[in-house]
């Protein structure tokens, strides 16, 4: 099999994680409740892609709330909407806060749980995390210039280049508690390799001030090394390694499955179907190999065929060394 | 012939595309009008989605605007920190965005309506609306028309079209020199921008939109040019590509 193996259909290689010093490797239950506590301001990575749905998953199985969501576009936060556990949401778009369609803005608000909402563009979302990665206080920008997010979001503010006098927007830096992206490969120290699109996962996870990789396979520092162009993060920055298979399902992750995002879309449109979602999927297992294991108990084998990558796409060889 | 209002209005924003135009495109028929330019007269274009996507090779219709296909045989795989530099740069020349109301100096709200602490009705959030409508060199609204979605002003501004459509109004807020809005295209016709106002160029009156319901749909006096065109129909050949090429089956995007 070309590139990682889907999980479920082979066994992974042997790789002793143990072995390596400094491994950082626990049980996702383990690494949410060390590092998210209640309250946290939690960046989640995945836009629209790769999204870190298993974290979230156990999120909602420990029930941590008063949580403040960084994401962008990452459509299992709906999860997180639902079962009252934000206060407040830095976003760009979310889809469920469009009542007229979805269930779960109004879901919260019975559970008086309407977060409140930060918004700003998806670019001045991305320069708050860049301004938070760099340890400077602001990232300007011109767009946002003569819209209401101006008006609406305090940690937007028109200001003037220093040099020129121009209009320009200061985006204030956003350096969230902790940070959780889920990837294709990490090595046992943290060193992750995460590739298709990046969304806002580079500066997002960067600006952290904690680190939870979470990933389909646990390799060798030696897989990590032989394309270090790959990494998106070092080892010395991540608290956590978490080996999470199926960890994006229902979004895809690439050179792994595709996505089964109108299914979940469906499930958020209807209260009972949702209701039934998350007791089945997320309550009722202990983790994401017991949830993949349901689903594919309750709908059969052709649930995993329709993930499936098949027409798999292999690159040149990239060659290092001397 | 047979074609769709949706149809209809893919085919008025596909031509808008010329051959080495860099579009940036937003979900639903904004990206099947790009395809179809791609598919047509403009094999050189760049297409551009928000999550990190640039493609000059064309893409099965991606649900959102991110999948496996979409990324599939990309020129580059980025961010959306890197597409926005390129917008911010001036070097996209066409953004191509949906909206859930727009008014009649082009000013798009994807937000709220009633006041933001207290909103009688949310729309999702912009997105990247916002960042399309502030850099691009010239953007493009698609959506479906009610008198509803066309207010005279917008609630909130989350793109900015000609803000009050006074002369220079985008400059004076500090947005790049001659950016904005170019076409509105709705499911009755097509509007281009005279001195920063909404003016009707074209009708859909081979599919049967009457001025009457162009009129009831808009909740403004609508301005229209001296010469109000029938809209060009859609060609047998863009109409077998849509249903053939880009959107097989049941499918379709919805405005």
């Amino acid at each position: 099999m070309i590139g990682i193996t889907p999980p479920l259909m082979q066994s992974p290689e042997s790789f002793q994680a143990t072995t390596v010093p400094g491994s950082k490797v626990c049980p996702m239950a383990e690494a949410i409740r060390e590092h998210v506590p209640p309250g946290s301001t939690v960046f989640f990575g995945g836009m629209q892609h790769g999204e870190a749905s298993a974290a979230i998953h156990e999120i909602v199985r420990q029930r941590i709330g008063g949580l403040t969501v960084v994401s962008a576009l990452t459509h299992t936060v709906a999860l997180l909407l639902g079962e009252g556990l934000i206060r407040k949401l830095v976003s760009a778009y979310l889809i469920d806060l469009y009542e007229k369609e979805n269930c779960l803005a109004a879901r919260a608000r019975r559970q008086g749980a309407y977060p409140q909402l930060e918004e700003l563009s998806h670019y001045g979302l991305s320069l708050a995390l860049l301004a938070g990665q760099m340890g400077v206080p602001f990232l300007p920008t011109r767009s946002q210039l003569g819209s209401d997010y101006l008006r609406h979001n305090p940690n937007l503010r028109e200001t003037a280049c220093p040099f020129t006098g121009q209009k320009l927007v200061a985006v204030r830096a956003l350096n969230p508690d902790v940070g959780i992206l889920h990837v294709q490969r990490c090595d046992p120290t943290g060193a992750a390799h995460r590739w298709g699109t990046l969304g806002m996962d580079l500066m997002g996870i960067n600006a952290c001030k904690k680190i939870i990789i979470t990933t389909e396979r646990i390799v060798s520092p030696d897989v990590i090394r032989r394309d270090a162009n790959r990494t998106v993060v070092p080892g010395f920055r991540v608290a956590a390694v978490v080996e999470a298979p199926w960890g994006a399902y229902p979004l895809h992750l690439a050179g792994c499955y595709n996505s089964d995002l109108p299914a979940f879309s469906a499930v958020c449109r209807d209260e009972d179907a949702y209701q039934a979602y998350v007791d089945r999927y997320i309550h009722d297992v202990a983790d994401r190999t017991q949830m993949m294991a349901r689903l594919v108990a309750d709908h059969g084998p052709a649930f995993l065929e329709k993930l499936k990558i098949r027409q798999p796409v292999e690159a040149d060889p990239v060659l290092s060394g001397y | 012939m047979k074609y769709t209002l949706p149809e209809q209005m893919i085919v008025v924003a596909a031509r808008l595309l010329k051959d080495g135009d860099v579009v940036y495109t937003g979900v639903g028929l904004p990206t099947v009008a790009a395809l179809l330019a791609r598919h047509t007269h403009a094999p050189r274009l760049t297409i551009i989605f928000e999550t990190g996507i640039i493609r000059t090779e064309p893409c099965l219709l991606p649900q959102g605007v991110d999948t496996l296909p979409s990324q599939k045989s990309a020129d580059k795989l980025s961010d959306a920190f890197y597409i926005n530099t390129l917008a911010e740069r001036g070097l996209v020349n066409v953004g191509f965005v949906g909206a859930g109301q727009i008014d009649r100096h082009g000013n798009i709200n994807s937000t709220c309506s009633g006041s933001y602490d207290a909103p009688t009705f949310r729309f999702p959030g912009g997105g990247g609306a916002c960042d399309i409508t502030s850099l691009c060199q010239g953007w493009v609204a698609i959506l479906r028309q009610k008198k509803i979605r066309f207010p005279a002003r917008v609630d909130f501004v989350t793109g900015p079209g000609y803000l009050d459509g006074t002369p220079g109004a985008r400059e004076r807020a500090g947005l790049p020199p001659g950016t904005g809005p170019r076409k509105v295209i709705t499911d009755l016709g097509v509007f281009t921008f005279v001195d920063g106002e909404m003016t009707l160029e074209s009708i859909h009156a081979k599919a049967g939109v009457t001025r009457a319901a162009l009129r009831e749909n808009t909740g403004w006096e609508l301005r229209e040019l001296s010469a109000v065109a029938d809209t060009p129909e859609p060609t047998a050949e863009e109409i077998d590509i849509l249903r053939h090429k880009i959107q097989p089956g049941a499918a379709r995007a919805q405005p």
